[in-house]
């Protein structure tokens, strides 16, 4: 299906509008390097012919209409037809179609959370089936984010305070990445997700599978733990390695006296990582921005005791 | 040609000798020394704004972290932005070679307003070193674009910033009032508006477009700065404002603000081509009208930053439609120049291998600009690397280039010696290389979808990130050379005369330096700038 002679320029092609795009993009490229080649190709003949050394007379001119009108004209009705073109797929793209599957995003510093009609969410993995219209509804907690899947072409900023919504179908089972590509901040490069799109069967019974609710208990706490920090997107603040990140480093975490904005210092123990997780921001740690979101509601006593039982774990 | 007693004249009345001392520099009237002044200020700032350059380039070396962390990383590239843009490329061409050659293109004794001149200079100075000054009280991470809410929540010296630019931005309108008046009313007799230097159209309309523009980002700045302070609601939705809106403001000034970077640009370049191929420049009329439809066309067009912020399809019809036509005058002036070489008789002296690097640069900038402009190419290589590339291929590859252009064919008339021609084409060669060395790649790496403002990156685009560093280790060599070589010529050139390159603008009839005041008697002008043949 990539046939393109710019192909190794591109990024995949995962989609109908993608291929379109890359037509277009194929279209004004020629284009430019057909004028491209003309300019500076007459400029250089022009610098080596009328060389000071190779010329006894100016022939001078001060211009001529025909000219100047030809190349008004010619570049005016490119430029529209390329116009006309960018519209028609720019129509195509932008507007979902009818009948699209909804899946709602929210964008917050720095992780992206998708939440499906069935009530299921997800946090850093967008899984849709292939062959189906995919409709994003987004919006974001804090600063303006966008929503970038370079394989599909489409990028839509998530707006705090605003729904904006993009469209997708996949043409093929397969992985692609998703950026953040609206400047947000501390680890803006590292909010990035995983478009995951199964076949029709896989997804459906992804799609059926009830979460599993209560824990496996045959592997220990701290592994639990671990398992849910990433799922929560902890570590894209705080390290596991003693590094300083946004937040703290989970390493030698637990234990330490940690200096507070309001001048208090606290002991690090199960209560204070409780507190912490869901009353991030009501005295924050010297030296960080108080930024942490809330896990309130989101997160069960159970695997906050998980958590506590992993950044335990992390000590020299 | 001249006696002795007139070379000891010359020698003892002239701008540089005039009168000695620091103070009577700081004080100075004389639009010659004021321009010397920003000269140097702003080459300083383009210093401390390219070291910041290199400090982004050295930290995208690898993915993840090089050698420092991404909040510095943040800080380095909003400073490197926020320089370049309010402090080097705005005031690079018109307050420093403009301050100095526009008078005497003119044939004046000086600005309309040479008061008002250091005034604008000590404002600029004001602005720009209290945005500097944030570097040791908090420092800035918002991006040189400021975007709302972030810029709203994020901590830092971010007001300070602001100030200063807003200070500058009043800089710039005094600056841009006071030529405006001066173009109208201090004309040589003889210099009709159809005699005028392209130069001098080409800052004639940025100077419309700043005092225009300029005003819109000043108040914007200060919106943003109440939000701060006191919260009153204006870009923070969550106090029911909308964020989007401040996007707008910005683009509303920002567009426009490029074109005040690249239209004096252009003028530095309808000069050097004509003299340097000894021909008439062609179609004067259409080079001007294409100016100011370029000046007027900047105005309607900043929706096209805001293709996917959210803003209506009719929006985005409308504006992706108008930016079409920006490549119609642009084109205009592409061909004219290239024509104007069409018979004439070349010499490749530095000033003109900057035109030509100009040329080749300013088209791939242009080129690329139709890809943006177009709707659908535009919502997947907005934000990547691909505008970065863009954006310096059009502001430093064309602002940088015409501008060393210029000071390299004024170097005689600013210094009184010839600059050293063959370390001067060495810089230029070596500075067109590393350009391109640094900004192709970075196409690339756009249309594969690299997001900018990025301290990490996923490892595929570590290759071409290291080329792109190499590249920009390339241009400050190269800058570094050829304004080492520039210092040295100050010494060791040999003396300047009058007129070296046989142009016919007035500035070449004065001494070299030029006089205190200029001239020694009134020029009179009886024929077009570009006459090089009747």
């Amino acid at each position: 299906m990539n046939t393109n002679a710019f192909s190794y320029l591109l990024p995949g092609t995962g989609s109908h509008v993608a291929s379109w795009w890359n037509d277009l993009f194929s279209f004004v490229m020629w284009i430019s390097i057909f004028f491209f080649v003309l300019l500076i190709g007459i400029t250089l003949a022009f610098v080596y012919k009328y060389h000071h050394k190779k010329v006894d007379k100016v022939i001078d001119s001060h211009g001529n209409t025909s000219l100047e009108i030809l190349w008004t004209i010619v570049p005016t009705i490119l430029v529209l037809f390329i116009f006309a073109w960018g519209w028609l797929v720019y129509k195509k793209m932008h507007r979902p179609p009818a009948g699209s599957f909804e899946v709602r995003v929210i964008g917050q510093q720095w992780r992206w959370k998708f939440a499906y009609n069935n009530g299921k969410n997800t946090v850093g993995e967008l899984i849709v089936p292939v062959g189906k219209r995919i409709k994003l509804l987004m919006t974001s907690e804090d600063v303006i984010h966008s929503f970038f899947i370079p394989d599909m072409r489409v990028k839509q900023d998530v707006v705090p305070g605003l729904y904006t919504a993009l469209w997708f179908e996949a043409i093929k089972p397969g992985e692609h990445v998703i950026y953040c590509s609206e400047y947000c901040g501390g680890l803006h490069s590292n909010m990035l997700a995983t478009l995951k799109v199964l076949p029709q069967d896989e997804w459906l019974e992804w799609w059926r599978t009830q979460e599993k609710t209560e824990r496996d208990l045959s592997i220990p706490p701290e592994k639990r733990g671990e398992g849910l920090a990433a799922k929560y997107a902890c570590m894209s603040c705080h390290s596991v390695d003693g590094s300083s990140l946004i937040g703290p480093s989970f390493r030698n975490l637990f234990g330490r006296t940690e200096k507070l904005t309001s001048g208090k210092s606290a002991l690090v123990d199960e209560d204070y990582i409780r507190n912490k997780i869901l009353k991030p921001n009501s005295d924050g740690v010297v030296g960080y921005p108080q930024v942490m979101p809330s896990f309130q509601g989101q997160i069960s006593e159970e695997e906050i005791m998980d958590i506590i039982a992993f950044i335990k774990s992390l000590k020299d | 040609m001249y006696s002795d007693t007139t070379a000891d004249q010359e020698e003892k009345n002239n701008y540089l000798n005039h009168s000695k001392g620091i103070k009577s520099w700081l004080t100075s009237l004389d639009h010659k020394r004021i321009g010397v002044m920003y000269l140097f200020s702003i080459l300083i700032f383009f210093l401390v704004g390219g070291i910041f350059a290199l400090i982004v380039r050295t930290e995208l070396w690898g993915p993840t972290k090089t050698f420092i962390d991404a909040n510095t990383y943040n800080q380095a590239f909003t400073y490197h932005g926020t320089i370049m843009t309010f402090m080097v490329i705005l005031p690079l061409i018109p307050s420093a070679i403009g301050n100095i050659i526009l008078p005497m293109q003119l044939g004046a004794k000086d600005v309309a307003f040479p008061r008002l001149n250091l005034i604008s200079y000590y404002v600029y100075m004001s602005g720009a070193l209290l945005a500097v000054v944030t570097l040791f009280v908090g420092r800035v991470d918002t991006g040189w674009t400021f975007y709302t809410p972030y810029s709203i929540r994020t901590g830092g010296a971010t007001i300070l910033v602001l100030a200063g630019a807003f200070l500058m931005g009043f800089a710039a309108i005094l600056t841009a009032l006071n030529f405006i008046v001066t173009v109208h009313k201090l004309r040589a007799p003889g210099l009709t508006w159809s005699k005028l230097p392209l130069f001098i159209w080409c800052l004639y309309a940025t100077n419309i477009i700043q005092m225009l523009a300029t005003p819109v980002i000043a108040l914007t700045l200060m919106l943003l700065t109440f939000e701060r302070l006191m919260g009153i609601g204006i870009f923070d939705a969550t106090l029911g404002g909308d964020p989007v809106l401040f996007q707008h403001f910005f683009w509303f000034y920002s567009h426009p603000a490029v074109y005040i970077m690249i239209l004096p640009a252009m003028g530095i370049i309808n000069e050097v081509i004509p003299v340097f191929s000894r021909k008439t420049i062609f179609g004067y009329g259409g080079m001007a009208v294409a100016v100011f439809g370029i000046a007027l066309v900047s105005f309607v067009v900043w929706g096209h930053h805001m293709f996917t912020s959210g803003q209506s399809e009719t929006a985005n019809f409308i504006f992706s439609l108008i930016t079409m036509f920006v490549a119609v005058p642009t084109g205009i002036k592409m061909f004219g120049w290239i024509a104007t070489m069409y018979q004439g008789s070349i010499r490749l002296d530095t000033p003109m291998l900057y035109a030509l690097s100009f040329l080749f640069v300013f088209l791939v900038g242009g080129l690329t600009g139709v890809f943006l402009a177009t709707l659908p190419l535009n919502v997947h290589l907005t934000d990547t690397y691909f505008v970065v590339a863009h954006f310096h291929y059009t502001m430093v590859g064309g602002a940088i280039m015409a501008f060393l252009a210029g000071l390299h064919y004024w170097y005689p008339k600013f210094v009184g010696k010839m600059y050293l021609e063959i370390p001067a084409r060495i810089g230029c060669v070596l500075t067109f290389v590393g350009f391109n060395v640094t900004f192709l790649p970075q196409f690339v790496m756009g249309i594969r979808g690299l997001p900018r403002r990025y301290y990490d990156y996923p490892p595929e685009f570590t290759q071409l990130n290291q080329v792109s560093t190499v590249g920009s280790f390339l241009i400050a060599f190269g800058l570094l050379w050829t304004f080492l070589f520039l210092i040295i010529s100050a010494y060791k050139g040999p003396k300047a005369p009058r007129n070296p390159w046989g142009a016919n603008t007035l500035e070449w009839q004065t001494s070299s330096p030029p006089y205190h005041e200029n001239f020694e008697t009134q020029p009179i002008v009886t024929k077009g700038p570009y006459d090089y043949h009747s």
